[in-house]
């Protein structure tokens, strides 16, 4: 575990390595694109070493990095829009065989279409509802990684909750 | 957690998308790679930046400037003065009213908490400065001990066109904050947008910081370009209506706008008590959000005023509403941000009926006392419009639809 104290001194690879995952999925949670995750990823950790003499110990370094993951992304987004390049777009393949129960198939389709919904959030909900509901961050981590106070975190996801439950509505 | 929750958890844990992605020792390899090309870079880049800005500083300021010279080796100096209450809400209205140069503005704010947020306020004022140059750079101001009057700043602080250019904080790039400078007694500030409120570091060195980290030589342009600006004594203020001349000259007006012919200023306050406040500057009235009957009726006096003072839509709004222009050109990557303002809306975001009309914002705040700028409420004489930026739809609402109203405004604020 790395230590978190203020004016610790931290070691990029030892940051890659303990939190590298956090990143990664982090970063491909908002990407769907698994070339686009690592480069994202990369992209995360130079600018995380650029600054690291900057962090100040005010929100975990996990929740620090975090944050750079987010904004790396919402860029990545942001850009590739400008492009025309719609990365989240992949074909989702039915993984599953038909030996599969209807249970299953049930659920799978189920969470299927949560995602989705999740995914056609506008941004700023859309990145509430990840950080806390797959990042499993709690609401300060979650204002601390996104740069905005906890009642908006709150308030977001109010509404996200609510416009998911109303997209969703008669599915679950 | 309910059911709800617990659904949406187990739907996000089951991504088989996510199966199998991790780190592996090739993508640590590379990555330790980058960052090891990346290093160097900064170095070079931050001994060449040293050295060519402190030149164009001195340059680009005259012997006896509105502003002192900085040389680059005191530009910590002049960082901003610690934070202080200076906007209240009344100066945030003046401001406001001032700015917005528009018959019939009224702004309205429901406030949930206590008392004003500081940095948002900044941030508010950063919002209506820029509503009023829809053609140049955003403008920020950091609230200095010895300020000037609300008044007085609007006229001595104005914007300049400069070319758009990235600041990078904390490892994120803004990549479409505008550069700004503004004099000051003791010295120059630079800015970027709304951003050097969120985080209270981008202060002079900061941002020289900021911008060595993105590597391209010519970032600093702009902000050289807005220091000779304000060096050679005529800024570029694009959009006249900013202050009359007569308010110009007078500094601060007496009078709040409420008073100048049919412009009016209406604010707000609240406690910690869920109460709002929505009124005539000097004549503020509490309501309880939770209370459809309060808040309709506290529209409707709102709207009683406006029709009383002949306010209302203003044919004026494309001149405030629009897209982030630079020397001409449309910024590329500027969107909306429910974060900066609600004046920020790109005209491809708003509604027609916003860019056709202008007229008194209530602005939400949260159980933090941040502004949320992804929904703001409209007041007509005739009715209510609530934007909603974040999911792009408006609904108008009736006084009479009280109880639907005030069931949005607590959805919006999560109650």
């Amino acid at each position: 575990m790395v230590e978190e104290t203020k004016n610790s001194v931290y070691d990029i690879e030892t940051l890659i390595r303990e939190y590298g995952n956090d990143v990664l999925r982090t970063a491909y949670s908002f990407v769907r694109d698994r070339e686009a995750a690592k480069d994202l990823f990369q992209e995360t950790f130079i600018k995380a070493n650029y600054n690291l003499d900057k962090f100040r110990g005010d929100s975990s370094i996990k929740t620090w990095l975090i944050r750079i993951t987010v904004n790396v992304c919402k860029d990545y987004l942001k850009s590739a829009y400008q492009k025309n390049v719609v990365p989240m777009t992949q074909v989702e393949e039915d993984s599953l065989s038909v030996e599969d129960d209807h249970e299953q198939i049930e659920n799978a389709d189920r969470d299927e279409q949560i995602r989705r919904a999740v995914n056609s959030l506008p941004e700023n909900y859309r990145e509430v509802v990840l950080c806390v509901y797959f990042r499993e961050m709690s609401v300060a981590d979650a204002s601390a990684a996104l740069g905005v106070p906890e009642g908006t975190v709150k308030s977001r996801l109010a509404r996200a909750r609510e416009v998911l439950k109303s997209k969703l509505e008669g599915r679950l | 957690m309910d059911d709800f929750d617990r659904l949406l958890k187990d739907a996000l844990d089951s991504d088989i998308d996510l199966e199998g992605l991790t780190v592996d020792e090739g993508l640590v390899a590379s990555t330790l790679k980058a960052i090891d090309e990346a290093a160097p870079r900064k170095e070079e880049i931050r001994a060449e930046y040293d050295e060519s800005f402190a030149a164009a500083v001195l340059e680009a300021v005259p012997e006896e400037p509105a502003v002192q010279a900085v040389p680059v080796a005191s530009v910590a100096e002049f960082a901003p003065a610690p934070k202080k209450k200076f906007f209240t809400g009344k100066r945030i209205a003046t401001i406001t009213g001032i700015v917005a140069g528009l018959a019939a503005v009224v702004v309205a704010a429901v406030f949930l908490g206590s008392g004003l947020h500081t940095s948002e306020m900044s941030k508010m004022d950063s919002a209506t400065m820029s509503a009023t140059t829809t053609n140049t750079a955003d403008y920020a101001w950091e609230g200095a001990a010895e300020a000037p009057a609300a008044a007085a700043e609007a006229r001595e602080y104005a914007s300049f066109d400069a070319e758009a250019y990235s600041v990078e904080d904390d490892g994120r790039a803004y990549s479409s904050a505008v550069a700004s400078a503004a004099p000051e007694e003791d010295g120059l500030y630079y800015f970027d947008d709304d951003d050097y409120y969120a985080d209270s570091k981008s202060d002079t060195s900061e941002l020289l910081n900021n911008v060595y980290m993105l590597g391209d030589k010519d970032l600093y342009k702009p902000i050289l370009d807005a220091v000779r600006a304000v060096a050679e004594g005529e800024p570029e203020v694009s959009n006249p209506m900013q202050y009359s001349e007569e308010e110009a000259a007078a500094g601060e007006p007496e009078e709040p706008m409420a008073d100048m012919g049919e412009d009016m200023v209406i604010t707000g306050a609240a406690g910690d008590d869920g109460t709002a406040a929505a009124g005539a500057e000097e004549d503020e009235e509490e309501f309880d959000i939770n209370d459809p009957t309060q808040l309709a009726q506290a529209l409707a006096e709102s709207q009683q005023m406006l029709k009383e003072t002949g306010g209302g839509p203003s044919d004026k709004a494309t001149e405030v509403i629009g897209s982030i222009e630079v020397n001409g050109e449309t910024v590329p990557d500027f969107d909306y941000s429910p974060e900066k303002s609600p004046f920020w809306v790109d005209v491809e975001d708003a509604s027609d009926e916003a860019l056709a009309e202008y007229s008194p914002l209530i602005v939400i705040y949260d159980q933090d006392n941040e502004a949320d700028f992804d929904v703001c409420v409209q007041v007509f004489s005739d009715r209510c419009v609530v934007y909603d930026f974040a999911f792009g739809t408006t609904t108008t609402y009736t006084v009479a639809d009280g109880q639907a109203l005030a069931d949005t405004l607590r959805d919006i604020v999560g109650q």
